[in-house]
């Protein structure tokens, strides 16, 4: 018994520390090539530093892989949480039609409104707008007052949603001057390039909060894997539970998609990677997945620096690369149930 | 009875000439030719560098309608080109193409002939309609890494000049050009600088790569590309690559979807960039968008730069 709790805690430490490597490897290796010497000067702000090595490090990669790490982390979350309320193997953090509503109007922002206007209002602030306008329709159209929320409507009205903005994208897109859809295909392709220090605060503070709610919360999380009725026999408040977790999964997912533009598969794969790893508790399973969803975006983000140096990848099409395999491996997996 | 052999022997040299008529006129663009028995005279040109070298060629008579405007038509092309209509402000549906019934479609732009515009050329060929693609564009003899000359755009008022029979207008502005390009070349405005050409983008910097159009437009005014080892037309910078490149004076491409001032006031907010030694000292230079194409505006997009250049100093 002591073995078994030992286990889940060496992970945890392993991960952390993969975590603390891959964020210095980010820090450490980029785009730019820089000799070792100056790397570590600058890195360490010695007095013999090059300014503007120190300002590269400063001021662009350590944003950027502190911004890539919380977007992980958190889509992992969100992950956790979706799968967890929709009993759904294969739900994620998009599913609610949250990417393409932020697409829908970070595309038309793009395209149509004046750049002046865009850039004094902010495209993350307005992309989180249009996640958030998409979330709502998508509650409204699965509450009825009498039934609360159901799981499978609910679905179903994110998938109609989803379908409905990919549409007003696809629209914009077309009649758009192809000069100005390359700024809207990187930001749908995600990237997390131009990131400064106060993008980072929103999520450094929804983060932190969900996920310490979660866990406090993590028996009702493991009840209602059971179902809803025997969850609700044991006490677990289920219609709260899910509207509340919902609306915090789609908070995190908003703000990631402000932060570093739509990035895919990580709210889908990591959940599974962690639960491959540390089981299904809920206690267990949310610190790794915070864990692993920062990792993986980490090293994806500095493979996408230094792949095609200098020229630079959007995250979107390594995380395709990569997600496929294990994606395979999960079919598979709820095809012979879990 | 001398007659019916004098009639046969007219009849036979008619139909020995019918072909050799065919062939009369032809045009090579890309991998196909088109052939014509006469000048095309309903002409449709697509993007602004074709529908330009037309107007330059004083051509204007022959068209039909045009279509797809980066900038605005110079002030000495105006008139003409009000004349002509425009069928569409991007590329016109196929259908629009053919009601206006042409016999030559011309375009700046591959993307003219690709699936999602009008489609290839071969298609509009086996309608019986000719085409032409710039030079430059063709994909197949301008590889992405292999730097590019101002050849093409020769070629181009060479072909196109012998096509409509007015070599002699085509000569004399293939040689304006080319003796501006030269003026230029021999002043040398940009001595060897390093430049980073901005066009647009935040997250990334989409810039000149080293082997298109843009490439060149440094080239032609004696900068060097901190991209030039970097394959393509154009190349998507990652903002650490334009420090490292260290660049003596920043090129600005001024466009409507993303103006100079704009690009400006970027570099300047940004923590890192704005300590650009180019940056800082306000080594700005600005060209418009037409002049990274490889059109008959090239020059002044040369000569324009050449002169910001010059009036720059060290």
């Amino acid at each position: 018994m002591t073995a078994r709790r030992g286990k889940p805690v060496l992970l945890l430490v392993l991960a952390g520390l993969a975590l603390l490597l891959a964020g210095l490897a980010g820090v450490y290796w980029g785009t730019a090539e820089l000799s070792w010497g100056a790397r570590l000067e600058a890195l360490l702000r010695l007095p013999g530093a090059e300014r503007h090595l120190m300002l590269i490090i400063w001021e662009w990669r350590l944003p950027r892989v502190l911004m890539v790490a919380l977007v992980g982390a958190a889509l992992a979350l969100s992950g956790v949480l979706m799968q967890a309320l929709l009993r759904n193997p294969l739900a994620d953090p998009y599913l609610l039609g949250l990417s393409s509503g932020a697409s829908a109007v970070a595309t038309a922002a793009i395209v149509w409104l004046p750049a002046a206007f865009v850039a004094s209002i902010g495209l993350p602030l307005l992309a989180f707008a249009g996640a958030m306008l998409a979330f709502l329709v998508t509650l409204g159209l699965a509450f009825s007052p009498a039934r609360g929320l159901d799981r499978l409507v609910l679905i179903l009205a994110g998938i109609a949603v989803s379908l409905f903005f990919q549409s007003v994208s696809a629209f914009f897109l077309h009649i758009a001057d192809p000069h100005a859809t390359r700024a809207a295909l990187q930001w749908l392709m995600g990237s997390a390039a131009g990131t400064v220090w106060r993008d980072l605060l929103p999520l450094a503070v929804a983060l932190p909060l969900v996920a310490l709610v979660s866990l406090r919360f993590s028996p009702m999380l493991d009840a209602v894997l059971l179902g809803d009725e025997r969850a609700a026999a044991l006490g677990v408040p289920v219609s709260w539970l899910r509207s509340g977790f919902f609306t915090a999964a789609a908070l995190l997912t908003g703000l990631s998609v402000a932060g570093a533009g739509i990035v895919g598969f990580v709210g889908l794969i990591v959940p599974h990677m962690a639960r491959l790893l540390i089981g299904a508790t809920h206690r267990r399973l949310i610190p790794l997945a915070l864990l692993l969803g920062a990792i993986v975006l980490v090293l994806v983000d500095l493979l996408c620096r230094i792949v095609l140096a200098p020229q630079e990848l959007p995250l979107g099409v390594l995380l395709a690369l990569f997600a496929a395999p294990p994606f395979i491996l999960i079919l598979r997996r709820v095809r012979h149930g879990i | 009875m001398k007659t019916l052999p004098l009639f046969a022997a007219a009849a036979g040299l008619l139909l020995a000439a019918t072909p050799t008529l065919a062939q009369d006129r032809q045009i090579e663009s890309c991998e196909t030719v088109s052939s014509f028995t006469t000048a095309p005279s309903r002409v449709i040109t697509l993007n602004q560098q074709a529908t330009e070298i037309m107007l330059a060629l004083g051509l204007e008579g022959q068209l039909v309608g045009t279509a797809y405007l980066d900038d605005a038509i110079p002030a000495r092309w105006q008139a003409a080109y009000d004349s002509v209509p425009v069928l569409a402000e991007q590329y016109p549906a196929r259908e629009v193409v053919l009601a206006q019934n042409p016999d030559f479609l011309f375009a700046g732009f591959n993307s003219a002939f690709g699936e999602k515009a009008l489609g290839s050329q071969e298609e509009w060929n086996a309608l019986g309609i000719g085409t032409y693609l710039v030079n430059v564009e063709c994909r197949n003899l301008h590889p992405a890494d292999v730097k590019l000359t101002t050849a093409p755009l020769f070629t181009d008022l060479e072909r196109i000049g012998a096509l409509f029979g007015v070599e002699d207008r085509a000569a004399a502005v293939a040689d304006d050009i080319r003796s501006r390009l030269d003026a230029v070349a021999d002043a040398d405005p940009g001595q060897g600088r390093r430049a980073f050409l901005y066009d647009s983008g935040t997250e990334t910097a989409f810039s000149a790569g080293c082997c298109g159009a843009p490439g060149l437009l440094l080239d032609a005014v004696g900068l060097t590309n901190i991209a030039a080892e970097v394959e393509g037309r154009w190349a998507d910078l990652a903002w650490e690559a334009v420090v490292t490149g260290a660049p003596d004076v920043i090129v600005l491409v001024d466009a409507e979807w993303s103006t100079a001032a704009e690009k400006i006031a970027y570099l300047k907010a940004d923590p890192v960039l704005s300590e650009l030694d180019a940056v800082r000292h306000e080594r700005f230079v600005t060209v418009p968008f037409s002049a990274t194409v490889l059109g008959v505006r090239f020059i002044e997009g040369v000569e324009g730069l050449g002169a910001d250049l010059a009036a720059l100093g060290q």
